[in-house]
């Protein structure tokens, strides 16, 4: 990698960082979330867990659950053309009487402060790559947003589009 | 009211007198004492339990129990329950009558959460109310307050609890003794299964009862061991439990109280018990063995058996 690359390497993931930090403040909607994992605090046994399954799959936009007891997870598949947001997931659980634990996103996404604080909380963005820079156009970005506490970190894992 | 229906229900009243009268709709807990565990919100719990006491290789009148729960939050459940007396031995054919309706109130004080574990201290609140039938009922009010201490592990189980129950007087002006109990359990789940498997647990309770001398109009503390033709009956369905005892019995005359609590006393048992569940379903049971006492010895059986179906919506 020349010198050139390098320097247009760490523009692009500049760039990516700005329009992540944008999105995360500004951005209001969420957009297609396919599946959640819910990492649960306190699923001790079947028998115990059964108001987990009641609460999520009384969630609007539910498709499916899968829950597995010895990891302390239940997978959650989204019904297309749905919206379940990360606080109704937050608040089932809750409401179950458990705990979040962390909430893995599988979808596009947009977190925003409204987000459960507590929990580490994992997203994969397609973000768009748009402006001057050279490489802005159709391409599309795949990062990772965190959340532990109040703070946060993205953190850009693979970009994808023509290279 | 005839002499055999008399008769009739003076031999149920002896059974409902021994009657657990917790509002029993709870769910992954001993069964012989309770645990902190909470339904979930909007969540509802209905069980069915039956308690049996063994003397001498005969078995004694069947407490039936049927309780509902409610979870009015997370951490706060209510219930409810109401007994139901079966004496298969009647001289006259079996014969049943309804007890004291229990309400039971109770709050998750405290938890804290890890995976795959949950360590908890609720508080409990009951009530048992004076709705039997007369001439079953004792007539009096018994109040209960307690806490349960537990850690909940995918592999292993811890409980604690204490309990105490004061008593007002009944309607001939007897109060039957108040109960403190406590227990101790421990247990194991073999097999960690997933959620759609069956899953057991086995649990050993220790379980302990010191109950205070009955008082009457006529007898400051009354002294035990009443003789009557239903000394046998009492022998076999000694019981205490969960949450204190309805031992005396209005036998139509005079005012009688049960062979057990009268005199008041300590009872040390153990109890093993394995629980089932599958699902939103859960079959438990359970064989408690008294292994001291400080009771009547007429008062001890040799052991009890308890089960219980528990279903949740």
């Amino acid at each position: 990698m020349d010198r050139t690359e390098i320097r247009r390497a760490h523009q692009m993931t500049a760039a990516l960082a700005a329009l992540g930090a944008v999105l995360l403040v500004s951005a209001p909607a969420l957009a297609d979330i396919d599946s959640y994992t819910v990492g649960v605090n306190g699923m001790a046994c079947p028998f115990c867990a059964y108001g987990i399954e009641k609460k999520l799959k009384g969630l609007e936009g539910v498709a499916s659950l899968d829950i597995h007891i010895e990891k302390g997870t239940v997978d959650v598949s989204v019904q297309e053309g749905k919206t379940v947001t990360p606080k109704a997931i937050r608040e089932a659980v809750q409401e179950a009487g458990f705990e979040l634990r962390d909430l893995e996103i599988r979808g596009e996404a947009t977190i925003t402060d409204a987000d459960p604080p507590e929990a580490r909380f994992t997203a994969d963005l397609s973000l768009p790559v748009r402006g001057d820079h050279p490489d802005a156009g159709e391409r599309t970005v795949h990062g990772t947003v965190s959340k532990k506490g109040e703070s946060w970190t993205l953190s850009i894992a693979t970009t994808g589009g023509g290279e | 009211m005839t002499r055999r229906f008399f008769e009739a229900t003076s031999s149920v009243a002896i059974a409902l007198a021994t009657l657990v009268w917790t509002a029993d709709a709870r769910a992954h807990e001993p069964v012989f004492s309770p645990g902190p565990h909470t339904l979930y919100q909007g969540g509802l719990s209905t069980a069915v339990s039956s308690k049996t006491a063994f003397d001498g290789g005969r078995e004694g009148p069947i407490g039936l129990t049927g309780g509902l729960s409610y979870g009015v939050t997370p951490d706060v459940q209510l219930s409810a329950g109401v007994p139901v007396a079966v004496d298969r031995q009647s001289n006259h054919g079996p014969s049943t009558a309804v007890g004291d309706s229990v309400l039971q109130v109770k709050w998750r004080a405290w938890k804290e959460l890890a995976r795959g574990r949950v360590d908890s201290l609720s508080l409990i609140g009951a009530v048992k109310l004076p709705t039997g039938h007369h001439d079953v009922s004792p007539g009096n009010t018994g109040y209960t307050v307690g806490a349960t201490l537990a850690r909940e592990h995918q592999r292993y189980y811890l409980f604690s609890s204490a309990l105490y129950t004061a008593q007002t007087a009944g309607r001939n002006g007897t109060k039957p003794g108040d109960v403190f109990r406590y227990n101790l359990v421990t247990g194991v789940r073999p097999f960690v299964l997933e959620y759609d498997q069956p899953d057991a647990v086995v649990l050993v309770e220790l379980n302990g009862t010191t109950t205070r001398p009955s008082q009457s109009p006529s007898t400051e503390e009354t002294g035990g061991g009443h003789g009557n033709g239903h000394q046998t009956l009492r022998a076999g369905l000694s019981d205490r439990d969960e949450y204190g005892t309805v031992r005396q019995a209005h036998t139509g005359g005079a005012t009688e109280i049960g062979s057990g609590g009268d005199s008041g006393g300590t009872e040390l048992a153990v109890s093993p018990e394995l629980l089932l569940s599958w699902g939103p379903v859960m079959l438990k049971g359970g064989v408690q063995f008294p292994v001291f006492d400080t009771f009547d010895s007429a008062d001890r059986p040799d052991f009890r058996v308890k089960t219980s179906l528990i279903a949740q919506f």
